[in-house]
């Protein structure tokens, strides 16, 4: 046993611990670190200093990292997008296909391209700017995959409205048309909005945004505005898990808008008003009757929002955006449903009144 | 003592002998992903972010590693070392993203900031004194080493076993032994210099 007496060198020594030697090897070692005080001291310095070095490693790093769950909502999100384009791929594999396929494909193809050119004749026909909105009711996964914060349920039921509903540059804005090929577009057609909202955790990046139609398409960011509340509503009661919500709303919001209100349609059966309407009196069956001084009216949205009591100083521009009002009486906040009316009367005892259409 | 267990998964030769090319099912796939990310992902992020990297740049570093193995498996790829293939992505991913970035903090490993903020609370004040001036010549120890060396010391220290380390920094196993020990023996002078 001659390898027992000869001190291990700091190398073998470091093996030995991580046991990457040998198991014979590893015996001797063992047996010369019971007899020698020199190396078993050795030994523990370079435990100590391991050790020293772990915990200053983890402590170091281990703060910044957000929790898995958003992470790994964002991962299934981005596998099923990229099955859902590996799909699409796939059915375009003209020429690794069999040849009775190939024939198979070359009249599928033809019958689509007569369909498509009527289709499109009929469109263009009856509204030729829809067709150039509709293709951003769902955002590009590639450019906008989605993106959370580092945040927990907790943080997210108590956030104030304005990180809620906290709005875009007007840079970045540009930076997202600018990424979407439609820079200088006019931005009251378009909201930038957050695919995965704030208040669902996430984040401003430029992954998570994208320009969403405000008023042309059927699915526009009104709508998607009212799955929002809800999926915030439901996190924050306890209904849904956070990373289920940000999975299904950045993966297909219309998807999981159709799943939690049980329609196949948007419920709201009048689509959002347009900006120009905002200045006008907005007249509504149950709404009350309007005062002699001309009163501003506006439809209320939860989504990009104007918060707090409107005062008189208000200015038009100021409102010319869907809107959330913090209060009906003074401060008590309240956060109107889509599709409900502020009214407000400068000239009443009740600055602000609410009338809640129907939206079955 | 090693100092991390590593993944018996992780490190599994081979799951499917014989069926290395076969192509599996997506769903099996990604549900083996979604396992293997719960494993991994808290180590590949912080190795990322041990590169002076933003959260932000961790957080999508590791997503692109993660999306990249499940490329690879679902191409049924070889699953040898699968520890050593996820460190190696993440490891190129971050040097890239630090090149382009030109976001260095000179060499930042471990955040430098240990020292002046996050301290436990120590029963006494000399203990913590002593607590920061140990930490503080381990940083300093630390970041003198050569990058190499350093990256050798944080995929260690996050249980890769040598021959995974080998394959991520291309060094031999012989290269990743002496590494180590040069580098312990550097911060353990470091750390027993002042009584």
């Amino acid at each position: 046993m001659k390898n027992e007496n000869v001190h291990p060198s700091d190398q073998q020594l470091l093996l030995f611990a991580d046991g990457e030697i040998t198991a014979h090897r590893a015996d001797q070692i063992r047996a010369h670190l019971a007899a020698c005080w020199d190396c078993r001291s050795r030994m523990a310095e370079t435990e100590s200093t391991i050790a020293e070095l772990m915990r200053m490693h983890r402590r170091s790093l281990d703060p910044q990292i957000p929790p898995i769950e958003g992470s790994r909502a964002h991962l299934r999100a981005r596998l099923a997008e990229l099955e859902r384009s590996s799909h699409e791929n796939r059915a375009w594999s003209f020429w690794s296909a069999a040849p009775v396929r190939r024939l198979g494909y070359v009249c599928a193809l033809a019958l689509l391209v007569v369909l498509g050119a009527r289709m499109l004749q009929r469109r263009a026909a009856e509204s030729p700017a829809n067709v150039s909105v509709n293709w951003a009711m769902l955002p590009n996964p590639r450019l906008t995959p989605g993106a959370t914060a580092a945040t927990t349920v907790n943080s997210i039921c108590s956030m104030s409205d304005d990180e809620v509903v906290a709005p875009v540059s007007g840079t970045l804005q540009q930076m997202v048309f600018k990424e979407y090929g439609i820079a200088g577009a006019p931005t009251a057609s378009y909201e930038v909005d957050y695919l995965i909202t704030p208040g669902l955790g996430g984040s401003g990046d430029i992954r998570n945004l994208w320009p969403e139609p405000r008023y042309d398409a059927l699915w526009n960011s009104f709508v998607k505005d009212q799955l929002e509340e809800y999926l915030h509503h439901a996190v924050c009661g306890g209904k849904i898990s956070l990373p289920v919500a940000q999975h299904e709303i950045a993966s297909n919001w219309i998807a999981a808008y159709k799943k939690y209100f049980h329609t196949e349609r948007p419920l709201s059966a009048v689509r959002a008003p347009r900006i120009s309407m905002i200045s006008e009196p907005l007249v509504h069956s149950t709404a009350p009757a309007l005062p002699a001084r001309p009163a501003l009216a506006l439809a209320v949205t939860w989504g990009r929002a104007r918060q707090g009591t409107i005062g008189e100083s208000s200015k038009i521009s100021e409102l010319s955006r869907p809107c959330m009002f913090s209060g009906l009486r003074g401060k008590v906040r309240h956060r109107p449903l889509f599709g409900e009316i502020c009214t407000w009367n400068p000239s009443g005892s009740s600055r602000l009144t609410v009338d809640t259409p129907s939206l079955a | 003592m090693s100092l991390l267990r590593a993944s018996a998964i992780l490190t599994r030769p081979l799951d499917r002998a014989g069926s290395e090319n076969v192509p599996p099912q997506v769903s099996d796939v990604e549900e083996e992903l979604v396992r293997l990310f719960d494993e991994s992902r808290t180590p590949v992020f912080r190795y990322v972010l041990s590169f002076g990297l933003l959260v932000e740049d961790g957080e999508e570093i590791t997503q692109e590693v993660f999306l990249a193995l499940f490329q690879h498996l679902r191409l049924g790829k070889s699953r040898r070392n699968l520890r050593g293939w996820i460190f190696s992505v993440a490891h190129n991913l971050a040097l890239k993203r630090r090149h382009a970035n030109h976001r260095f903090r000179d060499g930042a490993d471990f955040d430098r900031t240990v020292t002046e903020s996050r301290v436990d609370p120590w029963p006494s004040p000399e203990e913590q004194v002593l607590y920061i001036q140990r930490q503080a010549r381990l940083q300093a120890a630390l970041q003198a080493l050569p990058e190499q060396d350093r990256c050798c010391l944080r995929l260690r220290a996050e249980g890769l076993r040598y021959r995974e380390i080998s394959r991520v920094l291309g060094m031999s196993l012989g290269a990743v032994s002496l590494s180590l020990t040069r580098s312990l023996n550097r911060l353990r002078f470091a750390d027993g210099s002042e009584p």
